[in-house]
């Protein structure tokens, strides 16, 4: 039983090695460098990189003297493990080894932007690698004779090409046979301008492949069109190999930073200078912003380091009293001119001059009925608009997105509750006018409640509370004209009154997001 | 009867004779020529410009550079033989404003666009030879026609020499389409190395890099070294030479590119390879020090 279960675990384990290393084959014989990357690859011309990116970036939306603070998640890169993944998968589509891939990569092509002394400097250490140790001071020509024969001397090899024949020697040959041509050339008597081809000195210019004679046959020319179509499939393999690893590792890193790359706005909260509403100043105000804009994938290429894009989505503005019990409220009647307040107080000191015949009857009404506003005055206006920020281009330093949209692009919502109280005690009663006459004359409590779509405060839904403001009766009948009946009246209301309350809303925001120098 | 059969014969033959006379004034001139003709120099002048595409597109710049060069070489070297030759004849006020708008108006420079080219020495000694310069122009002719790319049917185009006016402008606009063609794919990097016989040589070439390399002038060295590179592709030794010079000149850059493109010519060059394993470890370090 017990050789049975040894023999059965024996197979998984095989099993097991052949699941689990047989897809990894194509890198079996690649060097793994200490950070993981396969050896040979050029990791550089893949679109997506391994290098460390910063990933989150301060952001300022900025609306006059408004500024709010918010961050931009940036792309977030493949793994090195992600990446070798995909890498074996493009390998084993394309039957090739890393190996094949190293062959074929390019050695030098990304160092476009990284040519400094520093690396050409890397380039002598690794020539130097062909000189003997100890060694005597030796010159540049003989480490290219060290990599050309591995030996600092040619001259052991006196055939064909060698590197270290002095110039000389080279010019002497070549003079002697164009000597000897010039000879023939004239015992030829030529006619004028006939030139035929003459002896060929060895070294003279022929192109690769030595069949090409550089006239019609040069395009039948079997060995150069058999090498055009070798250097043409190799081409076309390492491409395939690098794009096709690219388009995957791009779908890869459009799936993982979907819904991440974002502007967002959280809770943030600026107070803006103090403004002046319903005839009222140093009113203080508080405004909160929201949202998220988030970058569109699937048109771009979504590349860490590079979060240039199209950001879009909806922003929350939220406009606020702030202390309003202090500023406003407590301030509203001796401060504010408002107009329609002034008409209401006018018209009250014209009935209680005409019902009691008091002088100064403004004063009196005020000092003997002061107003209070009855609870904590509610302004509250909401605006959800919708913006597409387009990030054109990514660099170290301060980006300024072309910004589209308006924050009431979707909604604009007020709502203000005001609740003023002028008292609700009889001003005036039972004054005998000839007959019995009755009068009663009361203050009602002043409501405005008001929730407005559109531009804010357009109007007023005015409700007096208190439907009997202010009525005489005689006989049992009334005589005297109802002031303020209970229905609420729809009072146009002017900017004047609004004030300076929503003025930075007249502002195009602006967003600024600082991408510090070591974004990378 | 006979003399009536005759006198048919006679007739037939001569009427024979002036139609073979009249077809063969009706061919035009280039075909009497001997040598390559007009048409098929124009055919290897495209056949390289062909091949400079394809290698730019494969990313070997300097095979690239040779077939452009070539190509380019050729035909001005071709257009500035056509405008000396109107200029011999009497057009132009002087040759510059003859030549105003042409791209290269001396033979050293045509001829340093691609040394490998025979038709500047041709059509320099052809030149010459019009204006009875025969030394010169026996000199020019040994140059080109020795060279390993001189076609092997030779080259006749002294009849260019008397062809009419007209034709000769238009044909200077044919090649200079040629050259606006070729010359906006390719833009030849020039030096002013100077003009030996010996340019076309590839082991002259590397000689004299390596001479200059001996005296510590590096960036000097790798304009021989990349003639030489140019001129033959396949010799490892060339390329050795040019990325030496590269590499010691702190042209990285320069010296990565062509081993990789030495490797394309010459994959199991074992210096070649082991270089090359060195510079990936290089390539792989300041990839991760970035």
């Amino acid at each position: 039983m017990k050789a049975r279960m040894m023999k059965i675990l024996s197979l998984l384990i095989v099993l097991t090695f052949v699941f689990t290393v047989a897809p990894a084959l194509p890198h079996a014989g690649a060097t793994v460098l200490s950070d993981g990357r396969f050896k040979g690859i050029d990791y550089n011309r893949f679109t997506q990189r391994l290098d460390k990116f910063a990933d989150s970036f301060d952001v300022e939306l900025t609306m006059h003297t408004l500024t709010f603070k918010g961050t931009l998640t940036g792309a977030t890169a493949l793994t090195v493990e992600e990446m070798n993944a995909i890498i074996n998968e493009v390998l084993n589509t394309l039957h090739m080894t890393v190996a094949d891939a190293e062959i074929l990569s390019s050695i030098g092509a990304d160092l476009d932007g990284k040519v400094d002394k520093e690396i050409a400097k890397k380039l002598l250490v690794a020539l130097s690698n062909y000189i003997p140790s100890p060694t005597p001071a030796v010159g540049a020509s003989d480490v290219a004779k060290l990599i050309a024969y591995g030996k600092p001397d040619s001259s052991a090899d006196p055939t064909g090409f060698a590197i270290g024949v002095g110039k000389n020697i080279i010019v002497d040959e070549l003079k002697d046979t164009m000597e000897k041509n010039e000879k023939e050339f004239i015992q030829r008597s030529l006619k004028a301008g006939k030139i035929p081809k003459l002896p060929v000195s060895a070294g003279l210019a022929s192109f690769a492949l030595d069949s090409i004679d550089v006239a019609l046959e040069l395009a039948d020319t079997e060995q150069f069109d058999k090498f055009c179509d070798e250097m043409t499939k190799q081409f076309e393999k390492i491409t395939e190999f690098y794009i096709r690893c690219s388009q995957k590792m791009n779908d890869l890193a459009e799936k993982k930073n979907t819904g991440r790359i974002r502007i967002s706005f959280k809770n943030a909260v600026c107070d803006a200078d103090p403004c002046v509403f319903l005839g009222v100043d140093n009113v203080t105000t508080r405004f909160t912003l929201n949202g998220d804009l988030y970058m569109k994938t699937g048109e771009t290429v979504v590349t860490p380091g590079d979060n240039s894009g199209t950001y879009e989505g909806e922003l929350t503005l939220v406009l606020e009293g702030k202390d309003f019990g202090k500023c406003f409220d407590a301030r509203f009647s001796d401060a504010s001119d408002l107009y329609l307040y002034g008409q209401r107080i006018n018209d009250w000191c014209q009935i209680l001059y005409k019902f009691e015949g008091l002088p100064n009857a403004r004063e009196n009404l005020l000092a003997k009925y002061i107003p209070k506003v009855n609870q904590p005055t509610v302004l509250k206006r909401t605006l959800v608009g919708k913006f597409t920020a387009n990030i054109r281009s990514w660099s170290a330093g301060k980006i300024k997105p072309a910004l589209s949209g308006a924050f009431n692009n979707v909604s604009d919502t007020t709502e203000f509750t005001f609740e003023m109280n002028f008292g609700q005690e009889m001003i005036a009663h039972q004054t005998v006018v000839r007959n019995l006459v009755l009068v009663d004359l009361g203050a009602p409590i002043m409501q405005w409640h008001v929730k407005s779509t559109g531009r804010g405060l357009d109007a007023f839904r005015v409700t007096w509370v208190g439907n009997e403001a202010a009525r005489v009766w005689c006989d049992g009948q009334s005589i005297g004209a109802e002031m303020y009946g209970g229905e609420g009246q729809d009072i146009p209301i002017t900017q004047r009154d609004i004030g300076t309350v929503f003025y930075p809303l007249e502002f195009a925001p602006e967003i600024t997001i600082t991408v510090p120098n070591a974004g990378k | 009867m006979i003399k009536k059969i005759a006198l048919l014969a006679l007739i037939v033959f001569t009427l024979a004779a002036a139609l073979l006379s009249c077809m063969t004034a009706e061919k035009p001139e280039e075909m009497k020529a001997e040598g390559l003709s007009k048409t098929e120099f124009l055919e290897i002048v495209s056949q390289c410009e062909k091949y400079g595409k394809k290698f730019d597109d494969l990313l070997m710049e300097e095979t690239a550079a040779y077939f452009y060069g070539f190509a380019g070489a050729s035909v001005s070297a071709m257009r500035l033989a056509v405008e000396k030759i109107l200029w011999l004849r009497g057009e132009g006020d002087d040759f510059d404003s003859l030549t105003e708008g042409s791209r290269y108006k001396d033979w050293n420079t045509i001829a340093e666009i691609c040394y490998a080219s025979p038709y500047p020495y041709y059509f320099e000694g052809m030149i010459h030879e019009m204006q009875g310069e025969s030394d010169a122009a026996r000199s020019c002719y040994v140059n080109a026609a020795m060279m390993y790319n001189y076609p092997e049917k030779g080259l006749d185009f002294y009849y260019l020499k008397n062809a009419p006016i007209s034709e000769l402008y238009d044909l200077r606009g044919e090649l200079c389409g040629y050259e606006d063609r070729i010359y906006g794919e390719y833009r030849p990097t020039l030096y002013g190395y100077e003009r030996t016989p010996y340019n076309s040589s590839p082991e002259y070439l590397c000689a004299d890099a390596t001479e200059l390399l001996d005296a510590g002038r590096y960036d000097e060295a790798m304009i021989p070294a990349v003639y030489a590179v140019r001129i033959r592709p396949t010799e490892p030794e060339c390329w050795i030479c040019a990325i030496t010079a590269a590499s010691y000149a702190n042209e990285a850059y320069k010296a990565t590119k062509w081993l990789e493109e030495a490797l394309r010519y010459n994959p199991d060059h074992e210096g070649l390879k082991a270089l090359a394993s060195s510079f990936t470890d290089i390539n792989e370090q300041s990839g991760g020090e970035e």
